[in-house]
């Protein structure tokens, strides 16, 4: 997935329906994640985002999604043929909040390497992605691996 | 949790009954996520899966919430990182689990390293991974 209608050259800020919904979607009980005076009662300035939403943020903010995944394996995204996501680290300078502006700072593939295995050949992308909030503080940064499986000859 | 709460080998675990696919349409419309897996039964059942696939993000939230649970605050998540290693589908109740490994204090500041994981019914693991956790002023 490339930048989205979510961020513009101005940033991705997070709605605080983004975080509602996501808290729901992902059955995550916490108010803080819902309402901004549970938020601020558990000693939060405003209404918090889960920490998962990140992994999503980096991608949608950046040029480096799904097809420029594909694109360093030289393929395609093809589903049927098999894109996975293989790992996931989030790290944490501060909090995700409700109506912060993020910018990603730093968004790259820093690498491609080929294996085989028992289901195939395949190619293993390594995504980083640094990110800040509006005043320049670094947010968090994000580490993808994505698997794609090399298509039949 | 308190910090004094936390000793190594301690494990926390939130369950997840049933795991719904109206989930996986709203992550799929909030990520803009193509991929019919997460919608169509059909699409899902021709690559080999019983069901509709949950999101790997549902997954990764799911362990993620085993490691709030052990904490006072969500500010307190320095770091989380998982390895996915199966698929989750509709309908299945998976259990999330994080065991603390190391503790340790450096000038008044606790640092705590989870190890986490996504078992399903069939004793499989979905994800393995880790966390940890900051605590000011232990």
């Amino acid at each position: 997935m490339s930048r989205t209608d979510d961020t513009d050259e101005e940033g991705f800020t997070v709605e605080r329906w983004m975080a509602y919904i996501w808290a729901e979607a992902t059955r995550n009980d916490n108010d803080v994640f819902r309402s901004e005076d549970a938020a601020v009662e558990a000693g939060f300035d405003g209404q918090v985002a889960p920490p998962t939403f990140g992994y999503y943020l980096a991608r949608a903010a950046s040029e480096v999604g799904i097809e420029a995944v594909a694109e360093a394996t030289s393929s395609e995204v093809d589903w049927e043929g098999g894109i996975y996501w293989g790992e996931q680290t989030l790290e944490f300078h501060r909090p995700l909040v409700v109506g912060e502006t993020y910018r990603v700072t730093d968004a790259e593939i820093t690498d491609v390497e080929h294996k085989a295995g028992s289901s195939g050949e395949f190619d293993v992308v390594t995504q980083k992605y640094e990110i800040e909030d509006d005043d320049g503080e670094p947010a968090f940064d994000s580490y993808m691996k994505t698997v794609v499986m090399e298509g039949e000859e | 949790m308190n910090f004094d709460d936390l000793v190594e080998g301690r494990e926390f675990t939130k369950t997840f009954e049933d795991v719904r696919v109206e989930d996986m349409f709203v992550i799929s419309s909030i990520t803009r996520d193509n991929n019919p897996i997460h919608y169509d039964p059909e699409a899902a059942e021709s690559l080999g899966h019983p069901g509709r696939v949950n999101q790997g993000s549902i997954n990764m939230s799911y362990a993620t919430q085993a490691v709030l649970s052990a904490l006072d605050s969500p500010a307190q998540l320095e770091r989380i990182n998982v390895r996915f290693e199966r698929s989750v589908y509709e309908g299945e109740t998976v259990r999330a689990t994080c065991t603390v490994e190391e503790m340790s204090v450096d000038d008044s500041e606790g640092r705590v390293d989870f190890s986490v994981a996504l078992h399903k019914a069939d004793g499989e693991r979905a994800l393995n991974g880790s966390a940890t956790a900051v605590f000011d002023e232990v």
